[in-house]
């Protein structure tokens, strides 16, 4: 072997000494990083972890980490909102970040750029499961490659696959929707929900919440209809208004998305319905923000992509650069509960969704 | 109804009169009577599905309350607009024997095309009625270039009008994605919200009256002009047509042309119906546009169609969404009545397309 022609020992040697002169200079970057992290004090926000702590087990340098995150769809505001929360993150950690998703929500529209990605071979993957089911397989690819894996949002039915699962209380969501709607119509009449399509679970257990929660505390109020928009707006505009004319005593109605909470919110201001029947809307894409803004939805439940995005991205960085007890396994954010009276204070429209990144 | 095909029209008494002259008087008189029946079936021409669409809406005004009332004509009236406006420019396609898969990818692109320009000149204070009216134009022009790149990858490059308009339909929601990265554009001239929520008289919203004047100028391009028969003659023979002499090449890249016109006037309404442009606008839509053309009595295989057929089509598709809702029925069974009603009204349509035939 030795003595080969064609200079198999020229060609390995870069490679042995790859490792060793990296490591060398990795360990200097991620000193001056833990140093300049350390010296600036606890300055960064929330779960900012492991850039405080020490480096002695890193063998990585962030330029070297790339997070795959594959969104459940690219052109939802909620996901954009998300995209710009893991951005900002990587920018800070000095990491790549790579986004790849559809553009439909679905595991077969999903599930080649969960194939490509483990092509690049990334540090890291999070991604939001379109299906809990239909999703497993090509995560376990990634495990099978010792790649961990996070989810984000939704997630799998098999959770033993997962490092982390980060995602807001879709539940407790639709009862704070609940709660909302009971109090602006006073404990009292009857309410109706605008689903996506039958099947999604984020929009089943919003659904649940709310249906649970009216059945438990609420017992005046009764829920007379449920329909699906095939997250059309223009469909649930002539639901909404149908509906109304339906249920002449209906006083208001809980929209299960942002199709959705779009659609009631036009149905409600050319219906002139305001203060007579009330528009309570799950997220809060730029649309809603302004129907919240102007009074024809009455409030929306706002989720925190960007945080799920960011501590997501966080996560995947610990775990990479050896910090597995930085990372809980099962996070669960609170959602912001925004009302027309408070939709114009800071303190509450810093939660409204992006709809392009250069707005961040 | 007087605008029922005219090819079939023309075929049927020439090609009958001939044989009868040998034939016995009992026959004869036999043969006269069917060649009356088949008139008036004719004449009723696109009867059929209005009669299912007449049907639908007693049997609504009776088990739902509320029906007859201007509210509902208003959500209804305000939903067909959208589906309305892409099925007349599908008419058109469907009687060339052709079809146009990217009506509502093309909404979507010149709506957020339209908003795109609008938003961007916003922040530059620019006037608000110029900026509505741009945004318009914008969204009419981006409609129909791409109307236009369809006619022309049809003829020129001798590509099927399905595989084309799949492409373009990619393309074109590729484009739209590409425009704002994905996202929603909101905050858009007061201009256009006016323009898709004033309602003239209680009872005609804006989008609505426009919807029915662009319905009224379809009728007579399709049934009162020489574009119109030659649309037919092109759907029925696209040989003959040439052979006859007219330029079918261009015909079609017109017909593709009105298809994106119209589209682009319909990504205009939504926008105006919504003063906002989402990537999702029109996504679900080219189904419903060809099954409201379908239902209408047009003929997937070219040559036969009307508007008014359309019109009908696209009330049927609309009816049922309200319809259904006022009548308290369960969404699932929603879904399950109106995949039976859509097959009813087609049955009902080849019935007369039989008695035609005998």
């Amino acid at each position: 072997m030795g003595w080969s022609f064609y200079g198999t020992p020229k060609y390995r040697d870069p490679e042995r000494r790859g490792p060793g002169w990296r490591r060398l200079v990795n360990a200097v970057a991620l000193a001056s990083v833990a140093f300049g992290a350390a010296a600036c004090g606890s300055t960064s926000s929330t779960s900012s972890s492991s850039s405080s702590t020490s480096s002695s087990s890193s063998s990585t340098s962030p330029a070297s980490i790339t997070v795959a995150f594959v969104p459940g769809t690219t052109t939802n505001p909620f996901y954009i909102t998300m995209q710009a929360g893991a951005q900002a993150e990587a920018n800070k950690l000095g990491i790549k970040l790579l986004w790849q998703g559809g553009t439909e929500w679905s595991a077969s529209n999903q599930t080649p750029y969960v194939d490509a990605l483990l092509a690049d071979h990334p540090s890291a993957l999070v991604i939001v499961p379109t299906d809990a089911t239909a999703m497993q397989a090509p995560i376990q690819q990634f495990v099978s490659a010792h790649i961990p894996v996070i989810t984000a949002d939704t997630t799998i039915t098999d959770t033993s696959l997962l490092n982390s699962r980060i995602t807001c209380n879709n539940t407790s969501g639709g009862q704070q929707a609940a709660d909302e709607l009971a109090s602006l119509i006073g404990d009292a009449g009857q309410v109706a929900i605008i689903n996506n399509e039958p099947g999604v679970t984020t929009d089943d257990q919003r659904e649940d919440g709310f249906a649970q929660e009216m059945a438990a505390k609420y017992p005046n109020v009764s829920i007379v209809a449920t329909e699906y928009d095939d997250e059309s707006v223009t469909t649930a505009d002539a639901q909404t208004s149908t509906l109304m004319l339906a249920y002449p005593n209906l006083k208001g109605i809980f929209a299960i998305d942002t199709p959705s909470g779009e659609g009631v919110g036009s149905a409600l201001q050319s219906a002139k319905a305001e203060g007579k029947v009330f528009g309570v809307a799950y997220d809060a894409a730029p649309q809603e923000a302004t129907l919240l803004q102007q009074g024809y939805l009455s409030a929306l439940v706002i989720q925190q992509p960007a945080l799920e995005g960011s501590t997501a991205v966080q996560y995947a960085y610990d775990l990479v650069t050896g910090h597995k007890s930085e990372v809980q396994s099962n996070v669960v954010l609170p959602d912001v509960l925004a009302t027309t009276s408070d939709a114009s204070s800071p303190s509450i429209s810093k939660y409204f969704y992006v709809s392009s990144l250069s707005g961040s | 109804m007087s605008d029922a095909p005219e090819g079939s029209a023309m075929a049927l008494p020439g090609s009958s009169s001939a044989e009868a002259a040998s034939e016995t008087t009992a026959e004869m008189t036999s043969r006269a009577s069917k060649r009356r029946l088949v008139r008036v079936v004719e004449r009723a021409g696109g009867l059929w599905t209005l009669a299912v669409l007449a049907g639908l809406i007693l049997i609504f005004g009776f088990v739902a309350p509320g029906f007859y009332s201007q509210a509902n004509w208003l959500a209804t009236s305000e939903y067909a607009v959208e589906f309305m406006l892409l099925a007349l420019g599908e008419t058109f396609v469907i009687i060339t024997g052709g079809i146009d898969l990217s009506v509502g990818a093309m909404l979507g692109l010149s709506s957020m095309a339209a908003a795109v320009v609008m938003a961007h000149f916003m922040g530059n204070g620019a006037g608000s009625v110029p900026l509505a009216i741009a945004g318009g134009v914008t969204a009419v022009l981006v409609g129909g270039l791409v109307g236009v790149l369809n006619g022309f990858l049809i003829t020129k490059l001798r590509v099927t009008p399905f595989v084309v308009t799949l492409g373009t339909l990619g393309m074109a929601t590729g484009a739209t994605y590409l425009l704002n990265n994905g996202g929603e554009v909101v905050n858009l001239p007061p201009q256009i919200a006016d323009l898709g929520n004033s309602v003239i008289a209680g009872w005609l919203s804006v989008p609505v009256v426009i919807t029915a004047a662009l319905c009224v100028v379809c009728w007579l391009a399709l049934s009162r002009t020489r574009f119109g028969l030659r649309t037919y003659a092109i759907g029925s023979n696209p040989l003959a047509a040439r052979r006859a002499g007219i330029n079918v090449d261009r015909h079609l890249i017109n017909v593709y042309l009105i298809s994106g016109l119209l589209a682009g006037v319909a990504g205009l309404m939504v926008m105006a119906r919504f003063a906002s442009a989402s990537p999702v606008y029109g996504a679900t839509d080219n189904l419903t546009a060809i099954a409201a053309v379908v239902i209408g009595g047009a003929s997937l295989f070219g040559g036969r169609g009307t508007v008014l057929g359309t019109i009908v089509g696209t009330f049927i598709v609309s009816i049922l969404v309200t319809g259904l809702i006022l009548a308290h029925v369960e969404p699932f069974w929603q879904e399950v009545a109106v995949g039976m009603i859509l097959i009813a009204a087609v049955a009902a349509d080849q019935v007369r397309v039989r008695l035609l035939a005998r």
